[in-house]
C-alpha cells in the first residue's frame, strides 16, 4: 500500500571519523538459518560469512554512532548484525567505539 | 547509526570517479539508487546513505552504501484488470488523490517510486561525501568541505606529518 506508507528516508549529515583496527575473518562453512528477528533469514549453508570488529574514532559522541554503519559497510554489503558495541572517551577527547559484527553478503 | 542492530547494506564500488562531481553523478546513475527507491516504496526504511571517495587506491573510486532496515514486506495484488488510454495513464500519474484512493494499483506504485527516487537523488546531492586517507592500519574519513579543525585532529592522530596534513586540507577543504 505505497501511498499510505511513509517514505522513511533517514539520511543523516556526514561526519569525520577514523577507522582503526578493522579485523575481518571469512568463513565458508557456517550454516545460517535465522529468522528476521534473529538476523539472517535465508542465507544458505556454505555461503561466505564474515565476522569481525572495527574501532572508530570520532570527535563528538553524536557523530561516532552515525558512522558505525559506514564503517561496517566498508567491509561488505548484505545482511549485517552488530553483535556488540562499546563506547569510551579516551584521553585525547576522542570518542572511541568498538563494534563487533557478523555479515552475510549473500543472504537474501 | 540507529537502535536496530540488524540491517541490510546495499553497497557498490564505482571505479574511475576522480572528483566529487563525477562521484556524485555516478552514485545518482547507479542501479542501486533505483533499487533502493523501489524498496522504500515497498515499505523498507532507509537508515542512512554514505558516499566515500577513495583517491588512495590505484584507481580512484567511489563506494556507496545504503543502510536499510532488515525486514519483510507484503505485496497484495488488489486491483481490477483494465485497459486505459495513454491520457488516462498520464492523468493518474499526476493525480495524487486518485493514487491515495487506489493505493495498490501499479500506477500508484510507479508514481511513488519516482517520488522516492527524487528524494534519494536529493539526499545524494545534499550529503557531503567522505574522502578516505589511509595511514598504516588506520584510515581517516574526512567530510569534504567540513570542519577543518576536526579533520586536522584526526589526521594528526592517524600519524600524518605536518606537510601531509596541509596537503590533505587543501584537497578536502580547499585551503
Amino acid at each position: 500500500m505505497p501511498i499510505s506508507a511513509s517514505l522513511d528516508i533517514g539520511v543523516t549529515s556526514a561526519s569525520d571519523m577514523m577507522v582503526q583496527s578493522l579485523e575481518v575473518e571469512k568463513s565458508l562453512s557456517e550454516v545460517v538459518r535465522k529468522n528476521k528477528d534473529g538476523g539472517f533469514a535465508v542465507a544458505h549453508a556454505f555461503d561466505p560469512m564474515f565476522s569481525g570488529s572495527v574501532t572508530i574514532l570520532g570527535t563528538s559522541s553524536d557523530t561516532v554512532g552515525d558512522n558505525l554503519s559506514t564503517a561496517v559497510s566498508l567491509v561488505s554489503g548484505g545482511k549485517t548484525i552488530v553483535t556488540e558495541t562499546t563506547h569510551t572517551t579516551n584521553q585525547d577527547n576522542f570518542n572511541e567505539t568498538t563494534v563487533s559484527f557478523q555479515n552475510a553478503p549473500g543472504a537474501i | 547509526m540507529h537502535d536496530k542492530t540488524v540491517y541490510h547494506i546495499v553497497r557498490q564500488t564505482i571505479p574511475s570517479t576522480k572528483d566529487e562531481a563525477s562521484s556524485r553523478q555516478a552514485a545518482i546513475a547507479s542501479a542501486d539508487t533505483s533499487a533502493v527507491a523501489g524498496a522504500a516504496v515497498a515499505g523498507v526504511a532507509i537508515h542512512d546513505f554514505n558516499r566515500i571517495i577513495d583517491t588512495a587506491s590505484d584507481e580512484a573510486r567511489t563506494i556507496t552504501a545504503w543502510n536499510l532496515a532488515e525486514t519483510t514486506v507484503e505485496f497484495r495484488p488488489d486491483f481490477p484488470a483494465e485497459t486505459v488510454t495513454t491520457g488516462e495513464v498520464i492523468r493518474r500519474m499526476k493525480d495524487t488523490a486518485w493514487q491515495r484512493a487506489n493505493p495498490d494499483h501499479p500506477i500508484s506504485y510507479m508514481a511513488q517510486a519516482i517520488e522516492a527516487f527524487r528524494r534519494l537523488v536529493r539526499s545524494i546531492k545534499e550529503k557531503r561525501p567522505l574522502v578516505a586517507f589511509p595511514r598504516g592500519r588506520s584510515t581517516a574519513y574526512l567530510v569534504m568541505g567540513g570542519d577543518q579543525a576536526n579533520g586536522r585532529r584526526l589526521l594528526q592522530r592517524a600519524g600524518f606529518g605536518d606537510e601531509e596534513v596541509e596537503a590533505i586540507c587543501r584537497e578536502v577543504y580547499g585551503r
